[in-house]
């Protein structure tokens, strides 16, 4: 690994790198995120390693493993340079199939590739799979080109030059100003104008200044952090740098929660190497300039997510949030000026360096610019990660890119900004999405989980999941968070096993005001948005529960009923499976369930192979 | 030496108050009462019950909630410590706090001011409201750094490091005096010439006393 | 029980306060719980109070003050894994160790954990056994891995 020492330098290692790449015939691209490898994409990635040594060819052929595409669902991908061929669901058996077949004779593998449900098809390229066709992966679509434990992929994609750009091309306040312009907002949930955060940290007095890096990435259901610390950590290096330099920083540290340690490992390996080649310490490039960054391990705290709890983590004491009213761009890590963002946010500042403000603020709608990632999931066929510009309604995303529904049940509503945000209707899916348009709609953007749900989801099980989630979360400091989701909890519970009375609905929203109202820091304030925004779209099912005593989803366990129906082919694969024995029934002839000795675990129901089971 | 002032509006009178002060010191200088559970004099404000909550507007911008005892005083801030979303926070917050510790006399004092009838929550029986004040008097005036906050949400409790007392505590007893838990609801004098009551508690210990730890305060000298 | 391996790892971090975490987690690691001693050892090399190390380590859930078993089960309830079935997992492992979460088996072989959100939602609900992931579980399935982790134990043919 070379060092580097002037931006010429940087130019110089570009060049060698990128003339060293042409010299090889065909790239392999296997995904080694965490999706891919739960799939088994080591064994894959052996199995390559093994025919390509056998045969020869590893002088002609780069194997490598990249960053996550986003497509999970159909790992483990791999993808082959230059042709564009995208391949999913590769098996070690299904190599050499892929070597002699593309490698050595150009042909598809016809099996591997994407199959497109409406139109019969396979086809080859991504780019043209209905998945990835309508989105614009400007952070994202690097992924598969950069192994992320070799520093010169990123500079062989023109890494790191955003930063030889900033640091002797601008002043910091024109950095700044760049950033002002370009509209970019906070990626975590807030949306906080970024280039104003920076600004005012700047304003402070003071030589010691921080940067922080949030990957806590709390919200159930999302994972765009994940897959871009994982898959690209020199993009948010170097944000960081950028940011650091703008504001007058020399110490970074990036937040990584506890349960990402691929993300973790990739962090350190990235700054290891940045290290090495003289891009993170003294007098970077050449420009008088000094920053390091540490990373700062998560204990497995959602409410470390926050700020100031965040903060207090990284001090080494416990995850307890502080009053907002001393703003940590005045007084944050040990009371110096600190800029905190999210991953998202700063891997976005080399991109904005590096086409302009004017370019990326035609991104988007008037008050949100740039591309959001989304993490599509739940009962929709296509799920993974989704970047899309801006102002794109929820149909698009969900119909157009996700495929719609699956299994063909209807879809009843979407879940975004998770613990923070609400549920959204079917009937409402055609808002655009961006910070503020589903707010009025009582949920908001967040961070960008968002989870489908169709008509076997309960939506009151739903409002008591994500009260029983943050009540699990809370740190415990204030009365309201810690008394208030408690007995919120209560009453759901109560709602679910057919206990409810007439007050419970009046008496949630009474709580859910005051929780909202009174709570010290945004988890408690905004816990009330999931159970709110179900009770005011979804009032007919809670009034269900609670006075008839039935669940129309038929999830609620103490008020279904598992039955057969007339399809069953009476082979008895159900009796084999039930933990009480509770299923009866002769050979080929229709069996039928004992209701008294059910337990209701669905485990006949998962056995079942012609859907015979049925629940009311 | 000249004092820094702010103007603020608190409840429509327009005062000046001293710059670095809060509302609550603000409010309690002028005889504007705000109702405190976690909050003593001498000791740094905690803003972990909430009760103290005001409605706050800055520059005319949209007003908010927070907690009076922590919320520092700026010019042209306006403040209303009984408007309706107020009132109506106290209440529910109080209902909470009696749900969970009904024979904790603080609660039960704070409930009645607020004018509250009926608890529409399950009643538990807390003895501990969490609220705080052993952990900051032990460190903060006695240093004694015996006490303090293990788990989180609703686990949390207060406790000895280990469960076990440390040789930093001394006996003091300084917990003890400030914990509003302590002080057990009157049951009445039971026979002539007998004071408060307060011999009771030997049975009753709050549960934030692990193990009875705080026992031995007890057997050492009885009251 | 000894120690000097704390000390060791609280050289590794050069006795950092912001390392902490992960010298709490190197320390659980290597001993497979946070005992007293290790805790009274880590606070005293970091010049922290007793309470405040005692307050850390029970307040982030990624901690255990008691022994963990052999096979560590974490089974996550993240909101995608829900809607797709999580709650009757959870169920059926319940049942399979007798157990509930944040527990360990009376033979000290599994541990069950829940835990809110693994990052892998797209192949939900997922499930994590000693470090390994695995994706789209159902309630058959987890029976079939609990059942493998003890036969291999007791050497039995299925």
């Amino acid at each position: 690994m070379r060092r580097i020492k002037s931006v010429k330098d940087l130019e110089k290692w570009e060049e060698d790198i990128l003339s060293k790449q042409t010299r090889h015939e065909m790239i392999i691209s296997v995904c080694g995120g965490t999706g891919c490898q739960a799939y088994g994409c080591q064994k894959v990635k052996g199995a390559f390693q093994k025919e390509l040594t056998q045969r020869g060819m590893r002088e002609r052929v780069t194997l490598k493993v990249t960053g996550c595409p986003g497509f999970c669902e159909k790992g483990p991908l791999v993808t082959i340079y230059p042709q564009n061929i995208f391949y999913q669901k590769v098996k070690p058996e299904d190599v050499r199939e892929i070597i002699s077949e593309t490698i050595q004779n150009g042909r598809t593998v016809e099996h591997l590739l994407y199959e497109d449900p409406i139109a019969n098809r396979r086809i080859v390229s991504a780019a043209d799979i209905p998945f990835y066709r309508s989105q614009m992966r400007l952070l994202l679509g690097q992924n598969d080109l950069i192994d992320p434990t070799h520093i010169e992929d990123y500079v062989a994609v023109v890494g790191y030059q955003s930063l030889a750009e900033a640091l002797f091309k601008m002043k910091p306040t024109e950095i700044i100003e760049e950033i002002k312009t370009s509209g970019l907002r906070g990626r975590g949930g807030a949306g906080y104008p970024t280039g104003k955060k920076w600004e005012d940290c700047k304003k402070e007095p003071g030589d010691i200044k921080y940067v922080i890096c949030n990957c806590d990435e709390g919200d159930p259901g999302a994972f765009m952090d994940r897959a871009l610390m994982e898959g690209n950590p020199h993009s948010v290096l170097e944000g960081m740098l950028i940011g650091a330099y703008a504001i007058g920083a020399n110490q970074g540290f990036i937040y990584v929660r506890h349960e990402y340690p691929l993300a973790h490992k990739n962090a350190e390996i990235a700054i290891q190497q940045a290290r090495k080649a003289g891009l993170l310490g003294e007098n970077i490039l050449d420009s008088g300039f000094d920053f390091d960054v540490e990373i700062a391990k998560g204990g497995g705290a959602f409410v470390c997510g926050e700020s100031t709890a965040l903060i207090a983590s990284i001090e080494g004491r416990v995850g307890e949030p502080r009053s907002k009213q001393v703003r940590t761009v005045k007084h944050g890590l040990w009371g110096k000026p600190t800029t905190l963002n999210n991953v998202e946010t700063w891997a976005n500042v080399p991109l904005i360096i590096e086409k302009g403000s004017k370019w990326f603020s035609s991104i988007g709608t008037e008050k949100s610019k740039g591309t959001k990632i989304f993490s599509l999931v739940g009962q929709v066929k296509n799920t993974g990660l989704v970047e899309v510009p801006m102002g794109i309604t929820l149909k698009e995303i969900i119909f157009d890119i996700g495929g719609g529904q699956q299994n063909g049940r209807k879809i009843k509503a979407v879940q975004t900004g998770g613990p923070s945000g609400g549920c959204i209707p079917a009937s409402l899916l055609h808002l655009p999405v961006d910070f503020d348009s589903l707010t009025q709609a009582g949920s908001m953007m967040g961070s960008g989980g968002m989870i489908v749900m169709d008509e076997g989801t309960c939506m009151v099980d739903v409002a008591k999941y994500f009260v029983h989630f943050l009540q699990e979360e809370s740190c415990g400091k204030c009365l309201p968070c810690r008394e208030g989701l408690k007995r919120m909890g209560e009453i759901l519970d109560r709602i679910t096993e057919g206990k409810g009375n007439d007050e419970d609905l009046s008496l949630l929203e009474e709580l859910a005001e005051v929780v909202a109202d009174t709570s010290l820091c945004g988890l408690g304030k905004t816990a009330p948005n999931p159970v709110l925004s179900a009770v005011r779209y979804f009032r007919p099912e809670f009034e269900a529960h609670i006075h008839q005593k039935r669940c129309p989803a038929g999830v609620c366990t103490p008020l279904i009923q598992y039955s057969i129906g007339e399809d069953c082919t009476g082979c008895g694969a159900c009796a084999k499976v039930c933990p009480t024995k509770a299923i009866e029934g002769d050979k080929k002839q229709t069996h039928h369930i004992l209701v008294e000795l059910c337990s209701k675990c669905g485990s006949c129901k998962d056995v079942c192979k012609v859907n015979a089971v049925m629940v009311q | 030496m000249e004092r820094k002032t702010v103007n603020i509006t608190i409840d429509g009178r327009l005062i000046d108050v001293e710059e670095g002060s809060t509302i609550l010191q603000a409010g309690r200088e002028f005889g504007i009462h705000i109702p405190t559970i976690c909050y003593m004099e001498h000791l740094t404000p905690y803003g972990g019950c909430r009760i103290c909550v005001v409605e706050i507007s800055n520059n005319g911008g949209k007003p908010f909630i927070d907690t009076s005892c922590t919320h520092q005083v700026s010019e042209g801030m306006v403040i209303q410590t009984q408007s309706p979303r107020v009132i109506r926070a106290r209440k529910m917050l109080a209902e909470l706090l009696v749900a969970s510790a009904p024979n904790v006399k603080m609660a039960q004092d704070i409930a009645a001011r607020m004018g509250l009838l009926k608890v529409r929550f399950p009643m538990e029986d807390n003895r501990c409201i969490l609220c705080g004040l052993c952990i900051r008097m032990c460190y903060e005036q006695m240093d004694g750094k015996a006490l303090g906050f293990v788990g989180r949400g609703m686990g949390r409790k207060v406790s000895m490091p280990f469960e076990v007392r440390p040789e930093t505590c001394r006996l003091c007893r300084g917990c003890d005096y400030v914990c509003p838990g302590i002080i057990v609801p009157c049951h009445g004098v039971k026979e002539p010439g007998e004071l408060c009551g307060r011999c009771v508690r030997l049975e009753e210990m709050p549960n934030c006393c692990p193990t009875g730890t705080f026992g031995c305060f007890c057997e050492q000298n009885p009251l | 029980m000894d120690l000097k391996s704390v000390d060791l790892i609280v050289d590794k971090y050069q006795e950092k306060r912001t390392a902490l975490i992960s010298i709490l987690h190197d320390v659980q690691d290597r001993y497979k719980y946070l005992s007293d001693d290790a805790l009274r050892m880590v606070a005293s090399r970091l010049r922290m109070d007793i309470n405040e190390i005692y307050g850390v380590a029970t307040f982030y859930k990624s901690f255990t003050l008691v022994p963990q078993g052999k096979h560590s089960i974490t089974l996550c309830l993240g909101t995608a894994c829900h809607v797709r079935g999580g709650p009757k997992i959870l169920r059926e492992l319940k049942g399979l160790l007798h157990i509930e979460p944040g527990h360990t088996s009376a033979d000290r072989q599994f541990s069950l954990n829940v835990v809110n959100c693994l990052g892998v939602c797209a192949i939900g609900p997922v499930m994590m056994v000693d470090r390994k992931f695995y994706g789209e579980m159902n309630s058959i399935r987890a029976k079939r891995i609990i059942e493998k982790l003890n036969n291999k134990r007791s050497g039995a043919r299925p």
